[in-house]
């Protein structure tokens, strides 16, 4: 069936021009619902009013603003917002090849794939060098109006493109002074790196499941067919004691699990 | 196209029943945007949760034309008129105009009860996580008395280089996150589901073909040519929201454009525009754990005067929950922090109105709902006040 590309678009590289389909590698899977008005159960619309008269204000005579102090705004007209728009490109450029650990993963925001629009030799040349340099690719472009930065990384034989948040706005670690107190004991520390090393394990996301998203759907379900879901009991978690009792215990009850 | 550009930021604004403002709100009073519980075996670490992004784009109002921020209202077409936020239920269409009409309390009973709590269960090494699975990331500041236990996790978490991995719900969605620690501090990135990404087959990319090493070389020459030691700073920055800041601030110095309108006197509080969450964390951080700690600096006193270049520097990250954002800009539902609150000790009497206005909207949810009080899921967090006020 296969996925309906967002953009076709030319993958830039030194002189190099590769030409590539963008797609979604994200699959939405929230469970949307409308609003409605209770008493007769029709859908929502909403409107723009102007608080002082009640009216509604239609979006043409909208202007936008900067609150620049509380209730102060700075107006922007159209030309100002326009001015600061990036030029629209027709081509993701990468300007740089780094170490992919150099990108710190509060960064990444959205990915994307990148397939090949004809010229499927160049495409798959360039992601096994990729993989085979382990580089990430630092990329520009604009899209709809916006401007972004990516991380180009090979993902087995494919290329995928990572949208980065802007460096300033993140707040790093760097710029925070952690949690200060009396040096741990030893013994605490010991304790809770071998209850660390008794749960270690290795990422496998297919284990876990949004539970919560699959209790809606079956209760939409449920009451589609006219039936009513069973109630489901929770047991409540021992009370803990001190830390270092709790890590003995903690220790204890993960090294039963392992040899049960 | 100009236009659709235009409706888009203006979908980003306006609406004051997004959990961005309430967050920006509650920051605003130096709290957090969410309270929970770790757990790893039997320790447990109460944390506050703060969103460690900013906003992505600088944060636009929309105006009227005589200068009064538009309000969005929900509006019947069939009744002709306005509706509040207690006569609004949320519908799933099953087809087109039918739908499956779920209440608060129905949503509520399939959360699970210790839904405040972050179970970690499983560590595996940070590096080991696909960056396809990051989604947004959150700062994790002690509570309660839990300094000693926060300290000690991250402090092992950093060593081994080690994430733990869990699931929790908050503010109606449940997410998967790794608990991992960076210059001694806890931070928790939520992660995309693995059905949440597709795969190349899902997506219909074709099967790699036999290659052509010479047309690997090239590219393998060039990857080498452009390779650099570092990123370059300025690359990564935002230049969009630089070059409009930029215009404001020239506009604000020059007086030019700049109006105060008359706000009407019950106006809705949508969170102070500027919030310094850097300072927030800050202080949560060094606070202890302790919950005197008061609120952190916002710049809506009005001593301390700031640019708005700083403002917008400052500006807290909507904080929204990436479920919203990817709701194709349709408004899913207005409902927010419904999860057991982790510390109820404070269980006065409703009524007055100081004590109400200083809870976070968290907290008054949890009071309205204690007190089944309709349509609070739609409410805003004056409309849950008053509506707290007015139940007798």
């Amino acid at each position: 069936m296969g996925a309906r590309a967002i953009w076709k678009v030319e993958l830039h590289l030194g002189d190099e021009t590769v030409p590539v389909k963008l797609y979604s590698a994200v699959q939405d899977r929230n469970i949307h619902f409308k609003l409605l008005h209770e008493v007769d159960e029709v859908p929502l619309q909403q409107r723009r009013v102007n608080p002082l008269t009640d009216e509604t204000v239609p979006y043409e005579d909208t202007r936008r603003a900067f609150e620049a102090e509380r209730d102060l705004f700075v107006v922007l007209d159209e030309a100002e917002l326009a001015a600061a728009e990036p030029e629209p490109s027709r081509a993701i450029t990468v300007t740089r090849f780094v170490d992919p650990s150099l990108i710190n993963h509060q960064w990444y925001e959205r990915p994307y794939y990148l397939g090949p629009d004809g010229h499927e030799d160049d495409y798959f040349a360039l992601a096994e060098a990729l993989a085979g340099q382990n580089k990430a690719g630092v990329a520009r472009w604009t899209m709809r109006g916006k401007g972004y930065v990516g991380a180009l990384r090979a993902e087995g034989p494919y290329l995928m493109l990572i949208a980065l948040r802007a460096a300033d706005e993140i707040i790093p670690a760097e710029e925070l002074e952690p949690p200060a107190g009396r040096a741990m004991a030893k013994e605490e520390l010991k304790l809770a790196e071998q209850l660390i090393d008794a749960l270690a394990g290795e990422f496998q996301p297919e284990d876990f499941r949004d539970e919560y998203r699959h209790r809606v759907k079956e209760l939409i379900d449920a009451k589609l067919e006219g039936k009513t879901l069973p109630k489901r009991k929770y047991k409540p978690e021992p009370a803990a004691g001190s830390l270092s009792a709790s890590l003995k215990a903690s220790l204890k009850k993960a090294g039963l699990k392992r040899a049960g | 196209m100009a236009t659709s550009k235009r409706e888009r930021r203006g979908q980003r604004n306006g609406s004051h029943r997004s959990s961005g403002d309430d967050s920006a709100n509650d920051m605003a009073m130096g709290r957090a945007f969410w309270s929970g519980t770790i757990s790893f075996g039997l320790v447990s670490v109460p944390v506050e949760l703060f969103p460690a992004t900013r906003s992505s784009t600088v944060h636009f109002r929309m105006l009227s034309p005589d200068g009064t921020p538009v309000r969005r209202r929900y509006y019947c077409p069939e009744h002709n008129q306005d509706v509040e936020a207690d006569e609004i239920v949320r519908g799933y269409e099953v087809a087109k105009g039918e739908y499956v009409v779920l209440r608060d309390e129905e949503l509520e009973a399939l959360e699970p009860q210790k839904s405040r709590d972050i179970d970690l269960r499983l560590f595996v090494n940070v590096a080991e996580i696909p960056p396809t699975y990051f989604e947004r990331a959150y700062y994790l500041a002690p509570s309660g008395n839990s300094n000693k236990a926060y300290r000690l996790l991250a402090e092992v978490m950093q060593q081994t280089g080690k994430a733990g991995i869990a699931t929790f719900v908050m503010r109606d969605k449940e997410y998967l996150v790794a608990i991992l620690a960076e210059n001694h501090i806890l931070r928790a990135e939520t992660l995309r589901f693995h059905d949440e990404l597709r795969t190349p087959e899902e997506v219909g990319l074709p099967a790699k073909p036999r290659l052509d090493k010479d047309r690997v070389a090239r590219f393998e020459r060039i990857i080498r040519k452009h390779t650099a030691d570092e990123l370059d700073p300025e690359e990564m920055l935002d230049e969009q929201s630089r070059r409009l800041m930029d215009i404001v601030e020239r506009k604000y110095q020059e007086k030019q454009d700049v109006v105060r309108p008359e706000l009407p006197e019950e106006d809705e509080d949508d969170g102070p525009s500027t919030v310094n969450l850097l300072e927030v964390i800050r202080r949560s951080l060094q606070s202890g754990g302790s919950k005197s700690g008061g609120g952190a600096t916002s710049s809506k006193s009005p001593s301390k005067r700031r640019t708005p270049k700083s403002a917008a520097a400052d500006k807290a990250s909507s904080g929204k929950p990436p479920s919203s954002k990817s709701g194709n800009g349709k408004h899913s539902h207005g409902k927010h922090g419904r999860g057991k609150q982790a510390d109820d000790q404070d269980d006065g009497p409703p009524g007055r109105s100081a004590a109400l206005g200083s809870k976070t909207k968290d907290e008054l949810y949890e009071r309205a709902k204690s007190l089944d009080i309709p349509g609070r899921s739609g409410m805003s967090k004056d409309q849950l006040i008053e509506a707290i006020r007015s139940h007798k």
